[in-house]
């Protein structure tokens, strides 16, 4: 039976991915990503003591491989044992599972403090007074079947709140597409769940009342699925779950399309970076840019890349779809007739052939065209 | 600009001071022989117009004439409507000034300021020649492509304003249509951009520019990434081996497998030990009642032995008595026998005495015999001496005969061979030899020698060799054959023959020869007659008469007298000795029959006795074995006894052993029992080693798996991923910058020739006025800088470079006067110079030239120095003469 005046305190946090790499990303910036990972165990602590929540509990991909360097998987240890008021119950997932001989073996010879736990097998754990811990550790990559099916005919004392731990896809949610773990989605009901964390969905993401993502608390890409949080839970006696998603994330990772016809377009993008709601260095800002530009606003556009860039963090613009349009003042300013403007009206005619072989290559070139141009016109 | 006098004074060749003063509008030709000063004149207009007053050193001496002095050039000319007058003193006393000769030969200036301002009315901009060396054009220098700002010197390119005095006279507007400068420096730089990133020639990445280097950092991640994903696919598949082990492992050592199987373990040996014992007392049993068996057997082989004593005794009794009677017998038989044995041997040496008497007599009877075939050979032998004696006699009177008669067969011979010879040398004489027929006249005889011998009677001779005729008192004649030589030698040789046949005869004692032959007859004869005597002797006496006779004496010695007749014929004594011997043979028949019997008879004697004996001693054995009588039976009766209880006591033992038997297991059984221990032995000790090396090989996985993961290579694979990806990227970005770069490359040059072709269009225009006279259907091509690339005719490009030394020439006169049209119509015109050109022309391609000098200069002023008067002999225009000249 259980007791109305109990309550459960938690924060369910996953996938930070610990020794993520960044290596397609500049060494200084990785560097910087690397070490807010790490970083984010603290902030997850002063997240939880600010919460009175005891625990937490880590819905799996804890780290981002299970084949990583030593001294890696120890500095994340020490970060955690170094908030010792604070537990922390780590679920392998299917970036770490829990192999023989595999990473939470490493663990377990390296030693964990007493505030760190390793879940290792699938079987109820006593959880804080009241609750029993139903927790679906991965032993592999694929397991090929569900690995939170036990749950329904897991045994728990009566009167105690059964909380599931999981890490995989839920079925029917869009995150199984490109994963071999898939989770039933009714798992909370069918099990007796007064909660189900799960991991895997770098996002937060709410399935039912009672079954959340609650995505990784230091984003690692531009995806627009709602990263950067923890989930601080709170399950009442009578059964009722409180859940607040507290922002987590030291860098902001934003992205936005944008179709532009002229440098005056540009404002539109200052807009939206202001729009982000990061401080600007410490945003990571990617923009799709699309539609055209003459040549001299493409000028413009690599200039106003180079001044922002120096305003944000990380600026990162995807021009491919963005086409460099000559125009006749553009023409003009070659020179009006001659070869420069030839040459110039040779390259858009190859530009706008789409079967042309050097299509792609003629918007560069007529960007060229026209830099060298005026660089000519003013060294002369 | 048009020249109208130039003056000179000490300059090259001419020291004294002279003019030309008569130059002309159109065209001016100054025809002269070699080192007239033709090219002095040249050299003299480019040190007015071309070198600065102040000039000085190698330039400076090459000026002054052989014997010194200060070379002075002053030029009068035409530009811009007036008349002027530059006057430039080098070396000592330099100076320049400029003259308006249109205004009354006013100085206007002087040094520096003259040289500036004549060089605006010159049209000089300062940066050279200029348009000045784009018409005025050095001896041999035809030769050379007429290529704008080529140093005339070396050939090689060198700034002399030439190409901009071409695009100023081309017009300012061109210069917009090509994009002029501003074309050349964006190609530049695309070129420098490009050649940052790939060669020109083969356009591959410069090595160790930033597309190599980006090539070359993928290719090295690309391999490193190669390399990681081996290390960590090796890991995940020590890992995956790992967790199949360790699922492995977890089957076989589940929870209580080994106490089952332990216990299953100790039933088996457990129900394995109690039939152990069950088997032990069985065999107990079985040795127990083997005892008894051997008991039984004993008490029966005991029985057995007793019951035969006492049989064998009562037999060997029986047996002596009966043996007793037969020794008794045979001692009778044995007496009988010994005395029909002396009867025999007595019978035996009777007829033995009787034939050794016969024997004798029969020795007799040979020993006669033989002594009368001995007495018979004796008389043979002696017949047969008698007769060889007598033939040996024959023998020795028959040889003595043939011995003395030398009628022999060799001298018979000899003598016919001597005959053979005469009959040829006579025959040849006859033949050969004239014949001295001597006829005696009564009285004559005598008187006349033939070779000294006195002729007695006729003769006729024959002569041989020579013959002396001598008759005395008268005269002595020597006639000589004809062959006299050979003949003579014939008749030597026929008188040798005659007298071997003479000594012949003599030595045999005939008279001749038929009589030789007759006695040689007779001797042969007597030769058979003795063989045939030999013949005999030898068949009677073959080691001859004194051998027969010793034999003779030996035998007729041995003969000795006749013996003793036996009385009795030899075939009568023989059957007697027959009949003895039948006789004994039956008597040594019968003696041995009885010896048989005899030892027959001991041999029985002997046996019964030994028997006898060999009982007595059994008999003895017996007694001593077998109890006393009667106490014999008794022992019988208990040895049945102990009989009858040992086979109780056997029964008995079968009984337990059948109980026993009972209850153990049967072979087949215990056998599989055994076989189920040592299976589940077998079971819990492969379990073990299952385990042990599970256990093992997962602590080795585990190990090798945790030096990878403390070298962290394994886990690089996301890190090198990324890295490939910027690695890539960035290769791309140099990749598609190469491509735009090339493509924009392409499309500026590909623009560039269309403007180009615009840009050289006022040159190829000028030079379309000349080039088909001399050059009919053909076109020329040029580089963007003016520069004559090609001749163009039929359809064909040829290169100027491959062009023949006249073909050139001509082409390079001709480029000249198209620019020198072009600055004419440019508003600024010069005169075309040319010093000695078109040496290299034939008669027709010369005359075409004429013609075309002649139109351009119906454009502007033409000035021709030349050596060769009578080539341009139909070139009109105004001759120049050069003149001395009293400077002021």
């Amino acid at each position: 039976m259980v007791s109305a005046s109990m309550t459960i305190r938690f924060i369910h946090t996953a996938d930070w991915h610990i020794g993520k790499p960044f290596r397609n990303w500049p060494a200084e910036l990785a560097g910087e990503l690397s070490a807010a990972r790490l970083d984010s165990i603290g902030r997850i602590a002063a997240i939880a003591r600010a919460r009175n929540a005891s625990h937490v509990l880590v819905a799996g991909d804890v780290f981002d491989s299970d084949l990583l360097e030593a001294v890696v998987i120890r500095r994340a240890l020490e970060r955690m044992a170094r908030e010792a008021d604070v537990a922390w119950l780590l679920l392998p997932g299917n970036h770490d599972p829990a192999r023989p001989g595999g990473l939470w073996d490493r663990i377990a010879r390296i030693g964990t403090a007493e505030n760190v736990t390793a879940i290792l097998r699938a079987q109820p754990i006593p959880f804080q007074r009241d609750a029993m811990l139903l927790p679906a550790p991965l032993t592999s990559k694929n397991p090929g079947r569900d690995p939170t099916f036990w749950m329904d005919e897991a045994a728990t004392p009566d009167g105690l709140i059964r909380i599931g731990l999981g890490h995989g896809s839920v079925q029917g949610f869009g995150s199984e597409r490109d994963n071999a773990v898939t989770i039933a989605k009714d798992r909370a009901r069918s099990a007796g769940l007064a909660y189900l964390a799960l991991g895997d969905w770098h996002g937060q993401k709410s399935i039912d009342a009672r079954t959340w993502y609650a995505g990784t608390p230091e984003p690692d890409r531009f995806r627009d699925n709602d990263p950067g949080s923890v989930l601080s839970v709170v399950i009442m006696g009578d059964g009722a779950v409180q859940i607040e998603s507290v922002k987590s994330a030291a860098f902001g990772w934003a992205q936005s399309g944008a179709v532009i016809r002229s440098k005056a377009d540009f404002t539109m993008l200052e807009t939206a970076i202001a729009g982000f709601g990061h401080t600007p260095e410490r945003l990571l800002a990617k923009f799709n840019l699309s539609g055209s530009l003459s040549l001299s606003d493409h000028a413009s556009l690599a200039a106003w890349r180079e001044v922002w860039s120096g305003k944000v963090r990380h600026l990162d613009i995807d021009d491919r779809e963005l086409v460099a349009l000559p125009e006749e003042s553009d023409l003009s300013s070659l020179g009006g007739e001659g070869a420069l403007v030839e040459a110039a009206r040779g390259l858009q005619a190859i530009q706008r052939d789409v079967s042309h072989p050097e299509h792609a290559a003629a918007s560069l070139a007529l960007i060229r065209l026209y830099a060298f141009a005026h660089e000519a016109r003013e060294g002369s | 600009m048009k020249l109208r006098a130039l003056r000179l004074k000490s300059f090259r060749r001419f020291a004294d001071a002279v003019e030309i003063a008569n130059f002309g509008d159109g065209l001016n030709v100054l025809c002269g022989p070699n080192e007239m000063g033709k090219s002095t004149i040249f050299h003299a207009l480019e040190a007015a117009f071309l070198c600065s007053y102040k000039l000085s050193g190698a330039a400076l001496e090459q000026m002054r004439p052989h014997g010194g002095g200060d070379p002075r050039v002053d030029v009068d000319f035409e530009a811009g409507g007036s008349l002027w007058r530059i006057s430039k003193q080098f070396g000592r006393g330099k100076g320049a000034l400029l003259f308006d000769l249109s205004n009354g030969a006013r100085q206007i200036a002087s040094g520096g300021d003259a040289e500036a301002q004549f060089g605006v009315l010159a049209g000089l901009n300062g940066e050279g020649p200029a348009r000045l060396g784009l018409v005025w054009v050095r001896q041999q220098r035809t030769l050379l492509a007429p290529d704008p700002d080529l140093d005339p010197q070396t050939g090689k390119p060198r700034a002399r304003g030439e190409a901009n005095a071409l695009i100023e006279a081309v017009g300012q507007e061109v210069e917009a249509v090509a994009g002029g400068e501003t074309v050349a420096r964006v190609s530049e730089r695309v070129t420098a951009a490009l050649g940052n990133l790939v060669t020109r020639e083969r356009n591959a990445a410069v090595k160790n520019g930033p597309l190599d280097l980006a090539r070359r950092a993928r290719a090295d991640i690309e391999a490193r990434l190669i390399g990681v994903r081996q290390i960590a696919a090796a890991a995940e598949d020590r890992l995956r081996r790992i967790a199949e082990l360790s699922a492995k492992l977890d089957d076989v050592d589940r929870p209580g497998w080994r106490i089952a199987a332990d216990q299953e373990l100790q039933s088996l040996e457990k129900e394995i030990a109690s039939e152990v014992t069950l088997r032990a007392d069985l065999a107990v049993a079985r040795a127990a009642h083997g005892t008894r068996v051997l008991e039984v057997e004993a008490s029966q082989a005991s029985h057995r032995m007793l019951s035969a004593t006492l049989a064998e005794f009562a037999h060997l009794s029986s047996d002596a008595a009966a043996a007793d009677h037969v020794t008794s017998e045979l001692t009778t038989q044995l007496a009988q026998l010994e005395s029909q044995e002396v009867a025999a041997v007595k019978i035996v040496a009777d007829v033995a005495a009787e034939l050794s008497e016969t024997a004798e007599l029969l020795s007799r009877a040979d020993r006669h015999a033989l002594w009368l075939l001995e007495r018979d050979r004796v008389r043979q032998l002696q017949s047969a001496y008698d007769i060889a004696a007598q033939l040996e006699d024959e023998i020795a009177a028959l040889a003595a005969q043939i011995d003395l008669d030398l009628a022999t067969p060799e001298r018979i011979a000899l003598m016919t061979a001597q005959i053979n010879i005469m009959a040829v040398g006579a025959a040849e004489l006859s033949a050969g030899a004239p014949v001295v027929d001597v006829v005696l006249e009564p009285g004559g005889s005598g008187r006349v020698r033939l070779d000294g011998a006195p002729v007695t009677a006729d003769t006729k001779r024959p002569v041989a060799g020579h013959l002396d005729i001598a008759i005395d008192g008268i005269a002595t004649i020597r006639v000589s054959a004809a062959n006299g030589e050979r003949l003579l030698e014939t008749s030597r040789r026929l008188e040798g023959a005659r007298q071997a046949l003479r000594d012949l005869l003599a030595n045999i004692g005939a008279p001749d020869a038929d009589e030789a032959r007759a006695r040689a007859a007779v001797r042969a004869e007597k030769l058979a007659q003795l063989h045939a005597k030999w013949a005999a002797l030898a068949a009677l006496a073959p080691a001859g008469c004194a051998a027969l006779a010793s034999d003779l004496q030996s035998r007729m010695q041995g003969l000795g007298p006749e013996p003793q007749h036996p009385g009795l014929s030899k075939s009568d004594l023989q059957s007697r000795h027959a009949m003895l011997v039948a006789k004994r043979n039956e008597a040594d028949r019968q003696r041995s029959e009885i010896a048989r019997a005899k030892s027959s008879a001991e041999k029985q004697f002997a046996s019964s006795e030994a028997s006898a004996i060999g009982r007595a001693n059994r008999l003895v054995v017996l007694q001593a074995a077998l109890p006393q009588y009667p106490a014999r039976h008794d022992a019988l009766a208990q040895a049945g006894l102990n009989l009858e209880a040992a086979q109780d006591t056997l029964r008995q033992s079968a009984g337990r052993g059948a109980a026993l038997a009972a209850n153990v297991r049967g072979d087949e059984s215990f056998r599989a029992l055994s076989q189920s221990l040592e299976a589940k032995r077998e079971e819990i000790k492969r379990g073990e080693h299952t385990c042990r090396a599970l256990t093992l090989e997962i602590e080795k996985l585990k190990s090798e798996q945790s030096a990878i993961d403390e070298d962290g290579r394994a886990g690089q694979v996301n890190a090198v991923t990324g890295d490939l990806a910027q690695a890539q990227e960035q290769l791309g970005r140099l990749e598609l910058e190469t491509k735009a770069l090339t493509l924009l490359s392409t499309t500026l040059n590909d623009a560039s020739a269309g403007t180009r072709k615009q840009y050289l269009e006022p040159v190829t225009r000028c030079l379309a006025h000349y080039l088909p006279r001399v050059f009919p259907d053909a076109g020329v091509a040029f580089s963007g800088t003016f520069a004559l690339d090609a001749l163009t005719r039929a359809g064909a490009r040829e290169d100027f470079a491959s062009l023949s030394d006249g073909t050139r020439e001509q082409l390079a006169v001709l480029v000249r006067m198209a620019f020198a049209r072009l600055i004419c119509e440019s508003g600024k015109p010069a005169p075309l110079i040319l010093d000695d050109p078109l040496v290299y022309s034939d008669d027709a391609r010369l005359d075409a030239m004429c013609r075309a000098l002649e139109d351009a200069a119906c454009v502007h002023q033409v000035v021709l120095l030349t050596c060769r008067e009578t080539a341009f002999k139909n070139l009109s225009g105004h001759r120049l003469e050069i003149q001395s000249w009293q400077p002021d």
